[in-house]
């Protein structure tokens, strides 16, 4: 009997937590410009959803095309200083910089720490966390997790690391980095192809993934689109990729002709935004929806071992945010 | 400028697509990024001018080159020239050189910055033309060059001027520095005004020039750029049009790019394309239409036809080159831009053909094969009408400035189109009037080779006869002649073999389709499966041997890569595997000096475990060739027939068949060119997989030395190599029927009990062999203890 109590008991208790979680995801944004620069959107965008973190990408790590040495590309400018908010450095390291035989990982492990101090130090910003960003394989796990441990050492600071799907189903292979969490980006789910998918989102292809959520070890927060471009395709060929494409804008265009939902066809050549277009070439355009939005978290929060605590998206653009509802990143998060 | 143009260059290959991990294919304006030629017959440096070569259609962004890189460089050697010129013989090229190019750094140590060496000298000596007075450095030079020499005082002190600006414009490069601010913008105005002034005071004519430009580059790269288009329309109907000039123009219009008047910019950039063969690939790179309404507005602005068929020529190189060829030949049908335009255009269209024979299937289909006529007729249906009838209307007019150039490329078209005839006649026309170099002799041949070729439906004595000789060309001549890409005839050499292969096939000749189109290349490690057809190697065997060959025999003979030697050794290793040991011997007789080639390990050892490396490594008293090895099988399976030792026999005769599947230490027994390579058996086509990782004959010699087994140790023995086969059965079967690698599910092995350990837990753990089993392997070990 006392026993039942206690069973009982412990049911309500765990009822009443969860009906009162108050610990709901935080708002994040990625900034993912070269130069840092708010727009008044921006601006009253991360005030309204009263956003204190973002995460900016300060520089990729690539090889150098001529040298095959890895050096920092297109590092970031400040044309003013996100002062107000917790800045969390992001280092988008190219996976094939790990594939470079004899690469010295301490040396760029140590070249990269002293680049973010030094983009810290010269732009009087500070930051208590690091994040690294690879699309790390087989091929380089070995060298990416001592990259990371390297980092850790080094940089005295909290370390996380974005995750892929793949790398969540498959993580006793691909391993998992030694940080202090992850981040799951759930987007780039398909390939970007001619064909009639969206290569950004695609719940038939997440599903395959989802399950697999509850086994992974690490603590998990979750990265959302909120981009979309357009794929550019000639002759069944994918040939480029446009972003910040505005489909309104082509649908005025008589150079172009909707032939159906998602697909411009060019009518008569002509240059847009800096592209020229054949005739016949087509354009697909991949954006995700409020409704898409929301079946992510749903998916995410029904599939997740442990609650995220931070929904980031990706990416803060005026262009992106004039795409949805100003009540959007709310809604989203409340799904959590 | 500098720094634009780099800055943009990295954000093409990085920043454009961040964070984007998808996989794009075929990017590149649809094609292989590979693209360097080797899909071609036509070479497009054959009648082309150099500068010109970096637009050649290519898969990269820039032919060859693939983006420019030299923005700093490009005018080293123009502008030290120049400068030796002017000086006469008053300063050596070393001095030249280094207040020209020095960038060796010099600390300063007052206010921790930087400067180079030659602009710490070229401040010293500033100074001591100013104040007059001696200083370290002036005395350093003066013994080295005259320094009051007039010639050599205006090269110091226009150089004291520049370098400044240099520091600028060259911006800081060390990979891993930051500047927080985002360009390195010259702000000295005093210092600009000092060179405007030189420029207004000069009257020497090479100094003025010179002036004249470096007063635009500090414009350009000051905080207040637009200057520079003031300046330069003030002054520019005084300069005379040369390099200096149009570096200028493309100064000015790199600030109407960045103020967004993009149709006067991309106006100026096709003007500095057409007049300046050295800034060509730059002004293509900058030229960048934004919307159509520039690109219309750019032709308003040009004032006469030339200038037109300037801006279509740019354009023609991103977009469509018909059209542009088109235009351009309406306007000035003499324009050297032509014969470019032309060379992709016919590049292009090679990009459409195919080349392979093998039909388009889906990804990860299995291909299918082309007959030759339809491989013609896929061909002639992708030639672009449009494209095709522009150049022959074009060719027929006689009016360009390189007639031959178009003769060829429609021969070739002609060709392409099945007009072979016509295709003849083209031909003939460009070799009248070509220049005859050994470029253009060699293009001209190779295309009518491939017309001629092409002309073959079915092979008669005749028609080959009459491409032998062209066939040994391509195969033995050209290799030895052209290492790269500067003259492109690897396309036609594979796509002739392939075509022979293919009509030797039509005509049911095996042997002749085998020699020119050699199945599954073993660089790839899946071997040779022509030779999994018994009458197929017989045949082979038969031909190889054959003494009499025909020419075209001779000529398939020497192009293929397998000898009569290795296809006895590839029938001794089958004969081996099917315990066929006397033929075995007789095949790795023939083998040349495979017999004697010797194991890396002791195939007769069987270990507890499978290391290869280990027994590679371990003592060998006796190394064993491959004959010792299958003699030495022939005298064991003699002693078992005959009932002597059956158990030791019986045991080593195990282990031998063990060590050369993939799971023993003899790999190299089976590596060989028919059968395939690789240290995994996925590598191998199915019917050598199964060959290499199949363990019935070394069980089966096991279970003989079982049953012929007298003591306890023996029999253990026995059934832990038995297990060792049990085992490896099992995981062949488990992957052998896997389609993907990451359906490998991580399984518990560890406690995976074949009957051989159940056995020997059970019944033999009170012998020596178990314990050393226990203590050797881990897997078993775990077993025990589960």
């Amino acid at each position: 009997m006392v026993l039942k109590k206690g069973f009982l008991l412990s049911v309500f208790f765990f009822l009443l937590t969860a009906c009162n979680r108050n610990d709901k995801p935080i708002i994040a944004f990625y900034y993912w410009k070269t130069t840092f620069k708010l727009s008044e959107k921006e601006k009253v965008t991360l005030e309204e959803n009263n956003v204190s973190k973002i995460y900016i990408r300060y520089f990729d790590i690539d090889l150098h095309p001529k040298t095959k040495v890895p050096f920092p590309v297109s590092p970031i400018h400040f044309k003013e200083k996100p002062t107000a908010y917790n800045i969390v450095p992001v280092v988008y390291l190219k996976n094939q910089v790990l594939l470079q035989p004899n690469l010295n990982i301490d040396d760029l492990a140590q070249k990269t720490v002293n680049f973010i101090n030094t983009i810290n130090q010269k732009n009087n910003l500070n930051g208590q966390e690091i994040q690294i960003d690879c699309d790390w394989t087989l091929a380089t796990k070995t060298i990416y997790l001592e990259f990371i441990e390297k980092i850790k050492k080094l940089s005295h600071k909290k370390l996380s690391a974005t995750i892929r799907l793949h790398q969540v189903k498959y993580f006793k292979k691909t391993k998992i980095p030694n940080v202090d969490s992850g981040v799951l980006m759930y987007y780039n789910i398909g390939t970007i192809s001619a064909d009639s998918s969206n290569s950004i989102y695609e719940k038939k292809i997440a599903d395959r993934y989802l399950k697999s959520l509850k086994k992974y070890p690490l603590q998990l927060n979750f990265a959302l689109p909120i981009y979309s471009w357009a794929v550019h395709i000639k002759n069944q060929k994918v040939i480029g990729l446009k972003s910040k494409l505005n489909v309104s804008d082509l649908q005025k265009d008589t150079n172009f002709v909707k032939i159906k939902t998602n697909y411009f066809r060019v009518k008569h050549a002509n240059y847009k935004g800096g592209t020229f277009y054949e005739k016949d070439d087509l354009l697909k355009t991949e954006a995700i929806t409020a409704a898409d939005l929301t079946e992510m978290a749903e998916d995410l929060n029904e599939n997740s071992a442990q609650a995220p605590k931070e929904i980031i998206f990706y990416d803060l653009d005026e262009f992106n945010l004039n795409n949805y509802e100003k009540n959007i990143f709310e809604q989203v998060v409340s799904c959590f | 400028m500098k720094r634009i143009f780099l800055n943009k260059l990295f954000l093409v290959f990085s920043s454009a697509l961040l964070f984007i991990y998808g996989v794009i294919y075929a990017c590149g304006g649809g094609y292989d990024y590979d693209f360097i030629g080797y899909n071609s017959n036509f070479t497009p440096e054959t009648f082309t001018e150099e500068s010109y070569t970096p637009l050649f259609l290519s898969g990269d962004v820039f032919y060859e080159i693939g983006f420019v890189s030299n923005y700093n460089s490009r005018f080293n050697d123009n502008i030290a020239k120049d400068w030796k010129e002017y000086l006469k013989q008053k300063a050596d090229t070393a001095t030249i050189n280094f207040f020209l190019l020095d960038k060796s750094k010099k600390e300063i140590v007052q206010d921790e910055s930087f400067v180079s060496k030659s602009e710490f000298d070229l401040d010293q000596l500033h100074l001591f033309y100013t104040s007059k007075k001696k200083n370290e450095t002036s005395e350093k030079w003066s013994k080295k060059i005259n320094l009051k020499d007039k010639e050599i005082k205006n090269f110091l002190e226009f150089m004291y001027l520049a370098k400044r600006i240099e520091s600028s414009s060259v911006g800081n490069y060390e990979y891993w520095s930051y500047e927080p601010a985002e360009a390195n913008l010259f702000s000295d105005w005093k210092w600009i005004g000092e060179i405007e002034k030189n420029y207004t005071d000069t009257k020497d004519s090479f100094l003025k020039n010179r002036y004249w430009f470096q007063t635009m580059k500090a414009y350009f790269y000051s905080d207040n750029n637009k200057k520079a288009i003031d300046f330069f329309n003030k002054t520019e109907a005084s300069v005379p049009k040369n390099t200096l000039y149009y570096r200028a123009l493309a100064y000015v219009a790199g600030v109407q790019y960045k103020v967004k008047n993009y149709a006067q910019s991309n106006y100026l950039y096709a003007q500095v394309f057409d007049k300046c063969p050295q800034m060509r690939v730059v002004a293509a790179y900058n030229f960048h239409p934004q919307e159509e309404k520039d690109w219309n507005e750019s032709l308003q602005l040009a004032k006469n036809n030339q200038e037109k068929a300037a801006l279509w020529a740019v354009q023609g190189y991103y977009k469509n080159e018909t059209e542009a060829i088109e235009k351009i030949f309406g306007l000035d049908p003499k324009s050297e831009h032509l014969n470019y335009l032309l060379t992709r255009l016919v590049n292009k269209q090679e990009d459409k053909i195919n080349n392979s024979f093998q039909k388009d299937t889906e990804p990860d289909a299995k291909a299918k094969s082309q007959t030759v006529a339809e491989n013609k007729a896929y061909n002639k249906s992708k030639v672009d009408k449009i494209a095709f009838d522009l150049v022959t209307k074009i060719t027929a007019s006689g009016n360009t400035n390189k007639p031959y150039l178009w003769d060829t490329a429609l021969g070739y078209l002609q060709t392409l189109n099945g007009d072979f005839s016509k295709a003849e006649n083209s031909f003939e026309k460009a070799e009248k009037s070509m220049p005859k170099t050994e470029l253009a002799n060699n293009q001209l041949r190779l295309l009518r080779f491939v017309n001629n070729m092409s002309k073959i439906t079915k092979l008669t004595d005749k028609n080959v006869n009459s491409i032998l000789k062209d066939l040994n060309w391509l195969y033995q001549e050209l290799p030895k002649e052209y290492r790269g890409t500067e003259f492109r005839y690897q396309n036609a050499s594979q796509w002739s073999k392939t075509y022979l292969s293919r009509l030797y096939k039509e005509q049911s000749n095996p042997v002749m389709a085998e020699l020119f189109g050699e199945t599954n290349s073993y660089y790839w490690g899946n071997g040779n499966s022509f030779y999994d057809n018994e009458k197929n190697l017989l045949a082979m065997k038969t031909f190889l041997a054959k003494p009499n060959k025909t020419e075209i025999e001779q000529t398939g003979f020497g192009i293929y890569g397998l000898k009569l030697k290795d296809i006895n050794n590839f029938q001794a290793v089958k004969a081996t595997y099917q315990n066929k040991i006397s033929d075995a011997i007789t095949f790795i007789k023939e083998a040349d000096s495979v017999q004697y080639m010797n194991f890396l390990g002791n195939p007769f050892n069987g270990n507890i475990k499978d290391c290869h490396d280990c027994d590679h490594t371990a003592y060998q008293k006796k190394k064993y060739s491959q004959l010792d090895f299958l003699q030495t099988i022939q005298l064991m399976q003699d002693k078992i027939a005959k009932n002597e030792d059956t158990y030791t026999n019986s045991l080593l005769l195990g282990n031998a068949f063990y060590n050369i599947t993939h799971f023993g230490n003899g790999r190299t027994f089976y590596e060989i060119n028919i059968v395939g390579y690789g240290s995994s058996p996925y590598s191998f086509r199915d019917s050598m997989k199964k060959m290499i990782t199949n363990c019935s004959l070394p069980k089966m010699y096991y279970q003989k030395a079982l049953e012929a087994a007298t003591t306890k140790e023996q029999k253990a023995k026995c059934i832990y190599l038995l297990a060792k086969c049990e085992r490896n059965e099992y995981y062949n079967k488990k992957y052998n029927s896997l389609n993907n690698w990451w359906e490998v599910e991580d399984n518990k092995i560890n406690f995976l009990a074949w009957s051989g350990f159940k056995t020997l837990k059970n019944e033999y753990s009170d012998t020596k062999y178990y314990k050393e089993v226990l203590a050797e392997c881990g897997y078993f070990n775990t077993y025990v203890n589960k």
